[in-house]
């Protein structure tokens, strides 16, 4: 067809086709005049490619800058789901340490007992001291290293309720106690018990211990003031005790073992069997305090024992089965 | 005061914040509508980045046919997103498809290319007018944006350019046309011929 009959199309048609302004009969008339206009169809072709690609820059360019945009609300955004997963994280660490400081107010106590004390205990001991003492000390310590295994629950429970009645029981006993001790007359001399176990007078202090009471027999079941209403170990049982007030400053280790009451020739020991001669030997923080016993107590009994300063001048010890009460002569205290 | 558009729903102040040309209108919808989308990219065959993608292209394309005019609200704005975000990413696998069975004639080509124009969109022939156009200065590159993409009239892009009538806006955009041509030109080493 010859182009020169009609006129081209002009560049706002083309404009107007590209951007499809353009009404259906006017669309017919323009694709109408393509077909035949060479010249005209390139035009369309470029105005078609500008627009093109002026789009896809556009495009381009808006998608980076909602980009930035959403990346900049992104950081402006408070992330709620992380904040209350951390705020959750901190109440339960903060939870779990407040519970197992008001389970275990001693630990550092217990540390310390084992990391010095105990360990005085056992290389600065009596050379005299029977090897039964240091095994027994040596137990004792293991047991506040290494608390009784969980499954081993009836021992635990039926310790607990010792040390919870026999606690009670001296907590009330403990003036009357005190009293009758200041009006008897030591049991044994220390020059006697000395010469029993073949040891120097002087160095070590012999007592005469009084039985207090017979926690299984009391079936009192008050708990120590700060004890857990759940199940707490005797080891912790008696870290609690340790933090009491005490009336004295001096808070000093124990370390409990026995020996043979066979081998103390104690002619008032089978008249009183109550009274149970104890030996105490003071090195350092530590009191070793080793009881005459007949029969023995079982190794278990004895890991279970324990023994606390009730006063400036008095201690108690606490077997699982009954409580003793002694006086520390100012030989003694520090 | 009280502005009117707390009466308008949440679509409608989108919208309108669109008109406007207010961008973080589109933020809101981002966040809005982020997840049905990345959970319709990712369930097929797509990855985050993808579904991330497509839903930018999206609102990319509500913001363009907004501010065309050309944008109809007949259904909830979540819902021409969705829509779009679906065609958009079912496209894409169509074309990879194609890539992958060789397929030159592309005789499977998708029916959402209705346009001449919409079919150049990813032809590389464009690519010598995108890069011509990050090298033409302004105030041509917004014009030729504004009458391409926003399809603002010359009234229109006289006041936002602040030319001082039609007249100047479409005398000016066809001096800005020429030196876009130029450009491409340069581009191509005069083989090209636009």
């Amino acid at each position: 067809m010859n182009t020169s009959e009609k006129p081209h199309l002009s560049a706002d048609t083309i404009e107007d086709a590209v951007l499809e302004r353009l009404s259906p009969d006017e669309k017919a008339r323009v694709e109408s005049h393509l077909r035949d206009c060479s010249r005209c169809r390139q035009a369309f072709e470029q105005e078609l490619l500008i627009a093109a690609g002026t789009k896809i820059w556009a495009r381009a360019a808006m998608k980076q800058k909602l980009a930035g945009h959403i990346a900049a609300a992104a950081q402006r955004r408070v992330p709620w789901p992380q904040v209350l997963g951390a705020a959750a994280l901190l109440v339960v660490i903060v939870g779990v340490g407040v519970l197992f400081r008001w389970r275990e107010p001693v630990m550092e106590r217990d540390l310390a007992f084992s990391d010095t004390a105990v360990s005085d205990a056992l290389t600065q001991s009596v050379p005299s001291t029977p090897a039964p003492s240091t095994e027994a000390g040596k137990m004792t310590v293991e047991r506040k290293l290494n608390p009784p295994p969980h499954d081993d629950r009836e021992r635990d429970r039926q310790d607990k309720k010792d040390v919870s009645s026999a606690y009670e029981q001296t907590r009330v006993a403990a003036p009357e106690m005190e009293e009758k001790a200041k009006e008897a007359e030591p049991p044994v001399t220390n020059a006697a018990l000395a010469e029993a176990v073949g040891e120097p007078a002087g160095l070590d202090v012999w007592l005469g211990g009084t039985e207090v009471s017979n926690a299984l027999s009391g079936g009192i079941q008050a708990q120590p003031a700060g004890a857990s209403n759940q199940g707490v170990s005797l080891n912790r049982l008696e870290a609690r005790k340790g933090v009491r007030k005490t009336e004295s400053a001096m808070a000093p280790v124990f370390v409990i073992d026995q020996r043979a009451r066979t081998t103390l020739h104690d002619a008032r020991a089978a008249n009183e069997p109550q009274d149970i001669p104890t030996h105490v030997v003071r090195r350092g923080d530590t009191l070793r305090v080793t009881l005459f016993l007949d029969p023995l107590l079982t190794q278990d009994q004895l890991r279970s024992a324990f023994a606390r300063q009730v006063s400036a001048d008095s201690f108690q010890i606490v077997l699982p089965s009954r409580i003793l009460g002694y006086r520390i002569p100012p030989s003694v205290t520090r | 005061m009280k502005s009117p558009l707390l009466f308008l729903n949440s679509d409608a102040r989108v919208l309108d914040g669109i008109r406007r040309g207010d961008e973080s209108a589109l933020v809101t919808l981002y966040n809005a509508h982020r997840r049905p989308i990345t959970a319709l990219v990712m369930r097929n065959n797509g990855t985050y980045d993808d579904a991330e993608d497509i839903l930018q292209e999206a609102l990319v394309i509500l913001w363009e046919r907004v501010r065309a005019g050309s944008y109809e609200h007949t259904a909830a704005l979540g819902t021409f997103l969705f829509a779009t975000a679906r065609n958009l990413w079912l496209r894409r696998l169509a074309r990879a498809r194609r890539e992958q069975q060789l397929d030159p004639a592309g005789e499977n080509h998708s029916t959402d290319d209705p346009t001449p124009l919409e079919g150049l969109i990813e032809d590389e022939r464009t690519m010598s007018i995108r890069n011509a156009l990050a090298n033409l200065g302004e105030p041509c590159r917004s014009l030729l944006v504004l009458f391409y993409w926003e399809e603002a009239t010359m009234d229109e892009i006289a006041r936002r350019l602040g030319l001082a009538n039609a007249a100047t806006a479409k005398s000016k955009k066809y001096q800005c046309k020429e030196q876009l041509k130029r450009l491409i030109e340069q581009a191509s080493g005069g083989h090209e011929h636009i």
